[in-house]
């Protein structure tokens, strides 16, 4: 007989629980996995950048740039770079002109110009605070310049400058001095305003090329001039004393103008008569000498009888064309008066008297 | 123990991460780097891209900015060789030549303070330079005395040679002038002078606009005057030729003068009764003659000769 067999032993309890924490295990090796991956790809695509339409961007690749001059600049649209710390993207804002106007040389800042701030009128300058320039006569003027410029070098401009935007700023100061310094004030205010803004302007261009400033300068500036505040009312003087000269010069022009033309009228008008007077006595005298000729052998043959007969036809030209004829039968014996100083007949009415 | 390829992977990773982090260092475009151990210099990175180094404490990497800086100094008073005084004011573009021997000069690579420093040699420069020209150096109408470009290069080139003589390891990439002007109890004799200038100019502009408008009249009236002398003279000159054209005809006149004479007294006569004339007769003008009463002794027409009038 077999001894029965006996009971299976139950599962050891640790085991059931190594299975679970396994299969937790697995499954959580599982999620971190995929977190990884996870991870991983966003780190990857942590390296897609966008450049925008006002923008370029440099790739610095463990801080160098990726690329040499205008390779290194990546222009706008998607790019992928390596993600942080390998590459690093700066962007560079890339607008197409710039802006900057003078900071000294005028009697506002340039804050209180936008601001539209009322001008000192004052009998002497602090130059520490009222800002002017020295003309070649040793006047002061106020001046300032405004440029529009391009960045052509942008990383020139943004890698090689704390601020370049300054030195353009600066660079505009300086031409402006340099420029006034070389002009007396009368031709900075009035007479030579464009030989000065060029001056200006080929100062600014001379040094912003010198100091590399990777950008370039639309032209001509504008350029704003001004007397001292002080002066105005001087310098408006001899603004109107220039206009009383002109209008005066002007009306002598005008008056030169028309004694000249009437002159010359008055001499065409003296040759053309001369000219007619020519024509008309040769024309005369040949007429005259024609008849003369056509004439003369009937007047030698009989000249008395001749002169009757010519004086007979002219007489009766004459009676027919005369305006009025009186005739007096007895002059003698009657008082005849004339008015010498009647109006001229005029059309006859038909009104009768009241 | 087996390990997965993933988690060696990714421990090779960190590790390599960490590595890198202590054991290298960036230096970007437009910066320079010192590396120091225990405090002291030992080597400097001056292109960009990685770099390697022991880990903090041993040694230390100090970054600066190598690009060009900006700066401006005090606008102050100068005495020149003419003694007159101008206010002057410079700005100039420095960078960081030699980060070893700039960095233990000014505070571990300090940009302030070597601004600091900068503003007392162009300071200096500016006034040593400045004081060896006179004032129409720097402003003339004259361009060949003009100086304001060959100053500015003075004190750049002193500015150069102090920074070079104290091995600063700055490089001074351009000084010019930014500001001018004269002091302030100057400016009111020059206001004074410039309003005496503009007063003798406005009469200077009245007394030559009245010159210029009596020019302009007096040439006016002289070639007025001219042209109608001209157009004498070329009247005359034309009468002449008209008197030249008449001389043929004046000599077929002579042949017979009476004739000649005769004829131009009737078309003188002619012309004189054409128009608006009016005419006086009485009876003894011929043809009226023959209107007087017939005596009757002469009751027969009396006869008379041909071609006679009465």
């Amino acid at each position: 007989m077999s001894e029965p067999a006996p009971d299976l032993p139950a599962p050891p309890a640790e085991d059931a629980r190594s299975q679970a924490l396994a299969d937790a295990l697995r499954s959580s090796f599982f999620i971190v996995k995929i977190i990884m991956v996870v991870l991983v790809l966003a780190f990857l695509c942590s390296g897609i950048f966008t450049v925008g339409p006002q923008q370029r961007a440099m790739v610095l690749r463990l801080g160098k740039p990726v690329g040499e001059g205008e390779h290194a600049l990546f222009t706008p649209g998607f790019h992928w770079a390596f993600p942080n710390p390998i590459d690093e993207i700066v962007k560079i804002p890339f607008t197409s002109l710039q802006t900057a106007e003078s900071s000294v040389g005028w009697y506002l800042t340039p804050d209180e110009r936008q601001h539209n701030a009322t001008p000192p009128n004052l009998d002497r300058l602090d130059p520490a605070t009222i800002s002017y320039a020295l003309t070649a006569d040793t006047n002061i003027i106020h001046v300032v310049a405004a440029a529009r410029y391009r960045i052509t070098d942008p990383v020139r401009f943004y890698f090689d400058f704390t601020n370049a935007a300054v030195f353009v700023t600066n660079a505009l100061n300086n031409a402006l001095l340099y420029a006034a310094s070389q002009f007396p004030v009368d031709d900075i205010i009035t007479k030579n305003r464009i030989a000065f803004r060029e001056a200006v302007t080929a100062r600014a261009r001379e040094l912003v090329e010198k100091e590399n400033l990777g950008v370039t300068l639309e032209v001509p500036l504008g350029v704003d001039v001004s007397p001292p505040i002080h002066l105005t009312d001087v310098f408006n003087a001899v603004d109107a004393a220039n206009v009383k000269r002109d209008n005066a010069s002007s009306l002598a022009t005008s008056y030169a103008t028309t004694k000249l033309a009437e002159a010359r009228a008055d001499a065409n008008t003296r040759v053309y008569v001369a000219e007619s007077d020519r024509s008309r006595l040769v024309a005369m005298m040949n007429a005259e000498a024609k008849k003369f000729t056509d004439v003369r052998s009937e007047y030698e043959q009989n000249p008395e009888f001749y002169e009757h007969l010519r004086q007979m036809m002219e007489l009766e030209q004459v009676y027919k064309s005369v305006q009025e004829k009186i005739l007096e039968p007895h002059m003698n014996a009657r008082e005849l008066r004339l008015n010498l100083g009647r109006e001229p007949q005029g059309p006859s009415t038909n009104s009768t008297p009241p | 123990m087996k390990r997965s390829p993933l988690t060696l992977a990714v421990a090779f990773v960190l590790i390599v991460v960490f590595g890198l982090l202590l054991f290298t260092y960036q230096v970007r475009k437009s910066e320079v780097a010192v590396v120091t151990l225990f405090g002291k210099i030992v080597r400097e990175k001056t292109e960009p891209g990685l770099g390697l180094q022991w880990p903090w404490p041993i040694e230390k990497v100090y970054k600066l900015d190598q690009k060009i800086q900006n700066f401006e100094g005090k606008f102050e008073q100068i005495k020149l060789t003419d003694q007159n005084i101008l206010m002057l004011e410079v700005y100039v573009g420095w960078r960081i030549e030699d980060p070893k021997e700039f960095f233990p000069k000014f505070a571990n690579g300090s940009i302030a303070v070597a601004q600091d420093r900068l503003e007392e040699l162009v300071r200096n420069a500016k006034n040593e330079v400045a004081g060896q020209h006179v004032f129409s150096d720097f402003v003339s109408t004259d361009p060949k005395q003009m100086k304001f470009g060959q100053i500015e290069d003075e004190i750049l080139q002193r500015v150069k040679q102090d920074v070079s003589a104290q091995h600063y390891g700055l490089d001074i990439k351009f000084v010019q002038i930014k500001k001018i002007g004269l002091p302030e109890s100057v400016t009111q004799n020059v206001f004074d002078r410039m309003t005496s200038e503009r007063k003798v100019y406005i009469a200077q502009i009245d007394s030559s606009g009245e010159e210029l408008a009596s020019n302009i009249k007096s040439k006016a009236n002289s070639d007025a005057a001219k042209l109608l002398s001209d157009a004498d003279a070329q009247a005359r000159k034309i009468q002449g030729e008209g008197e030249a054209q008449m001389m043929h005809s004046l000599q077929i006149l002579q042949q017979n003068t009476n004739l000649a004479t005769f004829n131009m007294q009737m078309t003188a006569l002619d012309s004189l009764l054409k128009d608006h004339a009016t005419l006086i007769l009485d009876q003894s003008t011929a043809p009226l003659n023959w209107l007087q009463p017939i005596p009757p002794e002469k009751f027969e027409p009396a006869k008379v000769p041909e071609g006679k009038n009465p």
